[in-house]
This record gives structure tokens, sequence and C-alpha cells, in this order.
């Protein structure tokens, strides 16, 4: 029996240990950021001062921090809150992205010239002024929710997409099936819908899957300068830095966020290199 | 090919050296005293300072009429050698030194306060400490009353036309409430002498007629040209022949409205300081003050400034005093980060860790160490309420929100090295001064109680809403602590968030707040300095709160005279009306001078007192927290720094305000142990 090309891929992927050792943890850490906080009532933000800074026990399973918060809930929701932007970030600049690069590359011509010198100004900009311009734009008590970061980053990492897709359909655009579709009368919206970008699917889920990772790292970036989400990984890992000092440190405060952080992106890094690996094969390296 | 590759490659190198030597010039060679000032400052204009670390360097760089004097922080001569004050308290003449010079050559003189002076109260300016200072004759009206004026005249008059046209019949209470509240009435009229309008501001509940309402227009109309002609009265003279004005070169005459016992203790606080008229006047911007431009007078100069990096401040040769100053430089770091701030002093690159910059959470261990001095400080921790918004326009929601933080947690557990939970506004210790008994506690029954009175039952309905506090480890603590314990306590939704510095002041300053934390450090030992935050367009105020009675209880204590002539409108609103009846009879009765003015000093704390009460008793614009206490960190070899002050009456007292004038500072490579150190 032949098999699709979609079956291949799979094929391909099943076979690397990595990818699935990766997807497996991500799983994991994701199910329990999820499930775990409601099944156990965990507050993390219930703050007992008088049990600040416990070393991990049977109570507190990664320890206190300075103001007597369970670490085990704070990473958990914290994760919540990491994992949610990196996908709604990378929905979000997916969505822009590829729309974007689509109608760029199928039109082509002037219209494909004004959109990517767009795209080159923006490129040109420090990405952290338009992250911080744009969250500016949400009224002060939102700073802290996850819908302004990740509408943020999402509009300022959909420009690599729109480039990578753009750089497809320009190709795409002159390929027989295209030209056919055309001749036979099919709509634009129809040709790009049907024709064209299902071809440049496998190429946005690799990219994608290496957006989320970074999207994440930047969120905790912006978490660390205090402009990100009130409760994610990165902010742990800052609360973590400021309690490492010369006369007393607790390791138990940063080392988890760290650990699951770490972990995270590992993981999505490795799925993201299966996917490339099986969907993209010219790109392998 | 082997050629070009040499040949970038050491294109490469040249340019890593340039770059290089360009970082390592720029950070400069280290100053004799380096210490941590904790955010970099936003302006070193005298004029303009509102914070700390501004403060720091202002005061080792220019220099008021007086200083204080490092071991008891007591007014000594500073630019002015001596100083003669008439009997009634009203008028100081000072002799300014004939040494006194700029950091450019200039002959200090008389004139250069006068324009200071008269700087600091220009409207354009809008210096927020101008307030500060107006107990010098003509002052305030320069400062307000112009503006107050148009207001009057203006957009006054035609919210009054449009409320007679909106209803024609008369005006229903709602409406008049409205349109005080939205032209700031109170805030225009302070201090009104108009009897009309002072009854009006005070009425009750109920409708005004049409014709009572063409009365307030023509009241306000000529309280409007009143106060249009004493602000061109006091623009006439003061700064010129009224009010601060120079006899010749180096007598200068200050007049006040009334005897303010603390006044040479302001002539050395930097509102007072002068400024370099023609150094100012060469910029167009407000960047004088930038290393380049500054022309200052005090025991050092601004020699560099690296944002970001440090400040770097030499001994002053032009400094009349330059002998008695042994520092020859010194560095202040902008480091907001604390536990990078202790690094540093542990590793010894810097000697002096000021109060808050370093974890608050190791004070408890740091305390037993030799060179970590601990005291009380004339220094409160609040929260602001922005009663403009909704909910907190309420003073129900207010007063829960007072009952429903358990300060014991956060000055026990997050602090714990001796602070006080506050209750209260105006820190303890300060000589002479009674806090109201208030009896608030931390109390949630009644805190859920005064918020389902307000329409929110267990929290139902109350909108979400935000803390901010500037970015600083101790400050997300307790913002965190205490959103989590109104969220418990109350059921209401609250996040905290932060802004550095300067963002956050604007913030605060345009209102943009729900709930902002803020300090106050004392600038002189007087209640007054804390309690007149709060009065009606205080620049430090933040609050949007206004409240007629407060304003009178400190325009009295600014005045006693005046008020034991006219008691009758305090006496009625006054909680502890017998008291002060009792006062103001002894100082009418009292016609010798040393025992009245005794009893008035008196007088004047029993109503700043009633003043506190409304704050923190009926009205709640704040959320105080706690009390600091001062704790520095600095090393042995860092000499004339005293935590213990001995007064010239030779009783020792705290070092209440942290001030450690560099004038006095020097360095001792072999110490001896510190006097005074536990």
């Amino acid at each position: 029996m032949r098999k699709s090309p979609l079956q291949l891929a799979l094929q391909r992927v099943l076979r690397n240990r990595m990818a699935i050792g990766g997807a497996s943890l991500l799983i994991a850490i994701t199910l329990s950021c999820v499930l775990l906080p409601p099944l156990l009532g965990l507050d993390p933000n219930h703050t007992q001062p008088s049990l600040r800074n416990e070393a991990p026990s049977a109570r507190f399973i990664f320890g206190t921090d300075t103001l007597g918060r369970d670490v085990f809930a704070r990473v958990l929701v914290g994760g919540r809150t990491s994992l949610l932007v990196g996908i709604a970030a990378t929905a979000v600049s997916i969505l822009v992205g590829v729309t974007y690069g689509a109608v760029a590359g199928f039109y082509g011509g002037k219209v494909d010239e004004a959109m990517m010198r767009l795209v080159d100004f923006l490129y040109g900009l420090p990405y952290m002024f338009l992250v911080i311009l744009i969250m500016l734009m949400f009224s002060e008590t939102a700073r802290g929710d996850a819908l302004p970061v990740f509408l943020a980053l999402g509009l300022v990492q959909w420009l690599t997409m729109a480039r990578i897709v753009r750089g497809q359909v320009l190709t795409l655009r002159h390929q027989e099936f295209v030209l056919a579709a055309e001749l036979i009368g099919a709509s634009d919206a129809r040709i790009l819908l049907r024709h064209v970008l299902p071809n440049v699917l496998g190429i946005v889920v690799v990219y994608g899957t290496l957006m989320v990772p970074s999207v994440i790292i930047l969120e905790s970036f912006l978490s660390f300068l205090g402009l990100g989400v009130a409760l994610s990984w990165g902010q742990l890992v800052a609360d973590g830095i400021a309690v490492v000092n010369p006369i007393r440190s607790y390791w138990w405060i940063l080392v988890w966020p760290s650990l699951f952080l770490g972990a995270t992106l590992l993981s999505l890094n490795f799925v993201g290199d299966g996917l490339r690996d099986a969907l993209d094969p010219k790109a392998r390296t | 090919m082997l050629r070009t590759l040499i040949s970038a490659f050491l294109v490469i190198v040249a340019s890593l050296a340039v770059v290089g030597l360009t970082l390592s010039a720029s950070t400069g060679r280290r100053a004799e005293l380096r210490f941590v000032n904790s955010t970099e400052p936003k302006t070193l204009d005298p004029h303009l300072i509102t914070g700390e670390p501004e403060g720091r360097i202002a005061e080792a760089i220019f220099e008021g009429l007086t200083r204080l004097d490092a071991q008891s922080l007591e007014p000594v001569p500073g630019v002015a050698e001596s100083w003669e004050i008439t009997p009634d308290g009203k008028t100081y003449t000072f002799h300014i030194r004939t040494g006194a010079r700029w950091s450019d050559g200039h002959p200090l003189t008389a004139q250069d306060f006068t324009y200071a002076w008269r700087r600091l109260q220009d409207p354009s300016l809008g210096a927020e400490y101008a307030y500060i200072m107006q107990m010098v004759r003509y002052s305030e009206a320069f400062n307000t009353h112009e503006a107050q004026a148009s207001a009057l005249e203006g957009p006054i008059q035609n919210a009054l036309h449009e409320l007679g046209h909106s209803s024609p019949g008369a005006v229903p209470d709602k409406a008049v409430r409205d349109f005080v509240s939205k032209q700031h009435l109170d805030a225009v009229l302070k201090g009104t002498p108009n009897a009309a309008l002072r009854a009006f501001l005070l009425r009750g509940p109920g409708e005004l007629t049409q014709g009572e309402l063409g009365v307030l227009a023509t009241e306000l109309a000529r309280e409007g040209q009143r106060r249009r002609a004493l602000y061109q009265e006091a623009k006439l003279h003061f700064g010129i022949d009224g009010g601060v004005y120079a006899k010749d070169e180096h007598t200068l005459i200050v007049e006040l409205v009334a005897p303010t016992p603390y006044f040479l203790a302001l002539t050395a606080f930097y509102p007072a300081y002068p400024v370099p008229r023609w150094a100012i006047e060469k910029q167009t911007g407000r960047n004088w003050f930038l290393p380049a431009n500054i022309v200052s007078n005090g025991a050092f100069r601004l020699a560099e400034w690296s944002v970001g990096s440090r400040i770097h401040l030499e001994r002053s040769d032009t400094y009349w005093g330059r002998s008695d100053v042994k520092l020859r430089s010194a560095d202040a770091l902008p480091l907001e980060n604390q536990t990078t701030g202790l690094n540093l002093y542990l590793t010894g690159e810097v000697d002096w860790l000021p109060q808050n910059t370093y974890p608050a959470e190791l004070a408890q261990d740091l305390r037993k160490r030799p060179d970590f001095f601990i005291g009380p400080a004339l220094i409160v921790y609040y929260y602001r309420i922005n009663v403009t918004r909704k909910p907190f326009d309420d003073v129900r929601v207010r007063k829960a929100l007072n009952l429903a933080v358990d300060r014991d947690v956060i000055t026990r557990e997050v602090l714990g090295v001796g602070q006080q939970s506050a209750f209260r506004l105006v820190p303890p210790g300060i000589r002479g001064y009674t806090p109201p008994d208030t009896g608030i506690s931390y109390d949630v029954a009644q805190a859920q109680k005064l918020l389902a009175d307000a329409g929110f039952p267990g929290g139902r309905g109350f909108p979400k809403f935000g803390i901010l506090y500037n970015t600083l480890e101790t400050h997300k603590k307790i913002a965190e602590v205490i959103a989590d314990q109104l969220r418990r306590n109350l059921n209401i939704d609250v996040s905290a968030y932060n802004q550095e510095w300067q963002s956050y002041q604007q913030s605060t300053r345009s209102l943009d707040y729900d709930l902002s934390r803020a300090a106050w450090v004392g600038d002189y030992e007087d209640p007054n300095t804390f309690l007149d935050l709060f009065t009606t367009n205080g620049g430090n105020n933040q609050t949007g709160w206004s409240n007629l009675v407060y304003d009178r209880l400190l325009e009295a204590a600014g005045n006693v005279e005046e008020f034991v002539a006219a008691p009758a409108f305090i006496l009625q609103h006054a909680s502890r009306a017998p008291e002060l009846e009792r006062l103001a009879d002894a100082v009418r009765l009292n016609k010798e001078a040393p025992s009245r003015l005794k009893v008035m000093a008196e007088l004047r704390l029993e109503l700043l007192g009633e003043a506190e009460r409304i704050l923190v008793h009926d009205e709640f614009p704040i959320l105080p927290v706690y009390f600091y206490v001062i704790g520095d960190m600095v090393k042995p070899k860092v000499k004339g720094f005293y935590t213990k002050l001995r007064g010239s009456d030779g009783a020792t007292r705290s070092n209440l305000r942290d001030l450690h004038p560099l004038r006095s500072i020097y360095i001792d490579e072999h110490p001896s142990p510190r006097d005074g150190a536990p």
C-alpha cells in the first residue's frame, strides 16, 4: 500500500526519539499545570509571611517563597500563563503573518513591494520598543493580565512568518496547478485557501513550533523587566534571582521555575526539530 | 586573500580597542566615598526636586542660607553667616558671607536668593515644593492667585451660567455639589475672607434658588477680582521689595506672614537653595543642571553624570568653607536592585548603603553586623487612595480598605527589624506632639460591613483595581501581601503592578492610578511636614482629596494669631473644641511674650492633631502602612557619619531623617571603632 505524505511524515517523527521524548514531557508538564491546581486546591497568591522561605518539605514540596507562598502552586499556575502566552502569541503571529505573507506573495508586484517594505521597516525597529508601545495602549490595571502580553508579542513576532510564507507563495504562484485553477476561473480566495495555503502548511507548522519557545522566552524577559504577566515562569525566575545573595540563599525559589522553564523550552525545540525533519526534509542540516 | 583577512582582523581589533577604551574612560576612577543612591535622579534643579535620591545630590552641590550640622541636624550658618529675628518672629535679616561664591567664580549675593525664591513661586515653573515656603509674604498670592482668578472669572462663571439655565427653577442639591467638585471650588477659594463664599462652601444639603445663584455669581466674580489684585500686587513686590528682598548685596530681608518656629530649618532645605540666574537663563530647556552647564554653590560640584552608571561629585574649589571639607570626591550609584547593592557593599565596591538599598528581608541577619545601624525614622509608608475614581470616592470604601489590612504581618514578618504598624500619618517621636486617638485597628468584620453598606455586600460588584508601586523589591512584596489580604478579607479583585520611578511619578501626579504606594520623609521635625501634604492643591497630595476643615486647620496652625482672633469655624467642626477654646482663651488673655509663645506653640500642635484626625479617622484619603526604621550600612572607615545625634542642649536623639551631609564625612583608612557603635 502506498503511504500518503502525511503518513510518511508521521512515521519519520515517530522514529525520532528526541522528539517523542520532548512531546511526552511537554504533555506531562502541560497536564500538571492545567489539572493539578484545581484538583489540589492550590492558591498561588496566598501569602503566609510567617511560613516564609521554608525549604521543600512534605507540606510544601517545592518550599515557600519570601512571602510564604507555595512555590509548587506558583510554578504550576505560572506555567499555565507561560504556556498560554506561548501558544496564544504564536497563534496571533501565525494568523497575521500567514495572511499578510500570502496576500503579498500572491498578488506580487507593487502590492508585494509595499507590503514587504512595511515588514522591513518594522524589522528595523527594536522589538522591545514595539512591545512596550503596544502594552501602553492598555489601561494600567490590565497590566499584569495575559491578554496585552500575547497580543503585543504576537503582533511583533509575525514578521518572520510573513517573510517565509511570502517566499513560499511567490514560488507556488507560478506552479502549473495554480495556473490551472486560475484558468478554470477559480476566485483568488479559493486559489489561496485551497491550493496555495495547504502547500505552505508544513513550513508554517515547523516555524510555529519553534516560535512557541522563543515567545515564552520573550515573555519571561518582559516579566523580568516587570512588564510581563503578573505570574509566569519568567516572573518566578526573576523573584528567585532576587533572593540569591551572599548572606543567605533560598535555592528552591529559583531552581524549580527555572527547571520547568528550561525543560519546556528544550522539549519544544526537540519537537520543533523533529517536525522540521519530517515535514520539510529539504531544510534538514 | 590572506592579506585581506589580516587587515580585516586588524580593523576589528582596533575598533574593539576603541570601544573598550571609551567604556573604561566613562567609568572613571573610583571616588573616595561611594554610595548607593537607590535610583537615577529625575532632575537636579533644587526647585523641582521632590525625591530622596535627588535630595542627597542637591544637598552636596548646593547650600542654603543655613545648613544642618551633621552631628545635631540643627540649623547652623550656611551662606548666611548670621541673622537677626524681630521680636514678633516675622522678619528675618540674613547677612550673606562675603566669601560665598558660585562654582564659576561669581560672588553669591542676596539677589541670588530673591531670584531663586521668586522662581520657586513662579506659577510657570510649577514647582511642587512651592507650598513649603509659602509662609513668606506674597509668595502664595504670586504662586496661585492668578490661576485662581482666571478660573473664577472664566470657566466657573460659564459653568454657573449653565447651571442656572439647566434648571429653570431652583437648582437641585446634586447639581450644585457636582459644580463645586468639578470646578474645584474648595481649591480655588482656599483661604478666602469672603463670608458669603465661606458660608456657601459649608452649606448643608439643599436646593439653590436662582436668586442665590445670582448672588453667588457676583461674589465669585468679586473674589476673582480680589485674587487678581493680590496677584498683581505680589508680582510687583515679591522678591523685589516685599516678602523677600535684598537690602544690599549682602543683606537679605525675609518677611513672614506668621511666626514659623522651623523657618531656619527650612532655609537649609533644597527648595530654599539659591540658583544661578545667568546659567538658567542661558539654557532654553530645563537642562541647566547637567554637568556641562551647572553652576552651584555647595561643598561639592557635579563633575560627571553618567546615566545608569554614576554621579561623580568633587570637592568644590570655590566653596567658602572648603577648608572644613575633608572628602575629596564621592560617587552616587543609581541601583534599583537591592541584592546588587548589598553585593557591592560586601565586596568593598561601595562604602555606604543608605536605607532601602539592601534587601529588606536580610535586615534581620544584617543587624547582627557591627557596621549596620538601625533606629526610628521620620518616615511614613502609606498608600494613596485616588478619591476621584469610583468606588474610592466613597469614604466607607476607603475606611473598609484601611480596616482590612493587617499591618502587623508586614512589620513583623515581611520587614521585621522594629518597624511600627501605622494607622496614622505622623511618625511617633516628634517632641510635643500628641497624635489623635483614632481607635482604628485591623478589623475585618467591620470592614466587610462597611463595604456592604457602600453597596458591595461580600465584595460583589466591586470593580477590579490595581495597586501601583515604583519598581523595588520591598514595595513589591508589601503590595503583594496587601493585595492578597484585601482579596481574602473583602473578596475583591486586586492586582499589584509596578512602574519605574519616572513613569510612577507621572502616573501619581496625573491621578492615573487606583491605589499607589508612597512614603514621606519628614523635611523638618514637625507634624506640619506630613500634614500639609494633604492640603487642597498641595503638590504632593496626589490623591485628589480636598477638605475645607482640614485646610482651615492647617491655615490656623500656620497662623495661630489669626485663629485666636476668629476661631468660630474651626471650633464648630473640631472634635476637641473645648480644649482648643481653652488654649485660644489662654493665648488671648496672656500678654507676656515668652509664655504666650509657648501656649501658641501648644495650640498649634493641638490644631495639627485635629487635622490628622480628619485624615486618619474621618476621611481616609490614604492607607498608612508602617513607620520606617532607618538602617544604614556603612564601613568603619567612613567618619563624620552620625547615626545618633547630639543636640546643642546635650540630649542624644535618633537621626530620624537619615540625613548625613557629605560636607562633614571623611575617610579614615585606619579606623578605630565607631563612636556610638552598638
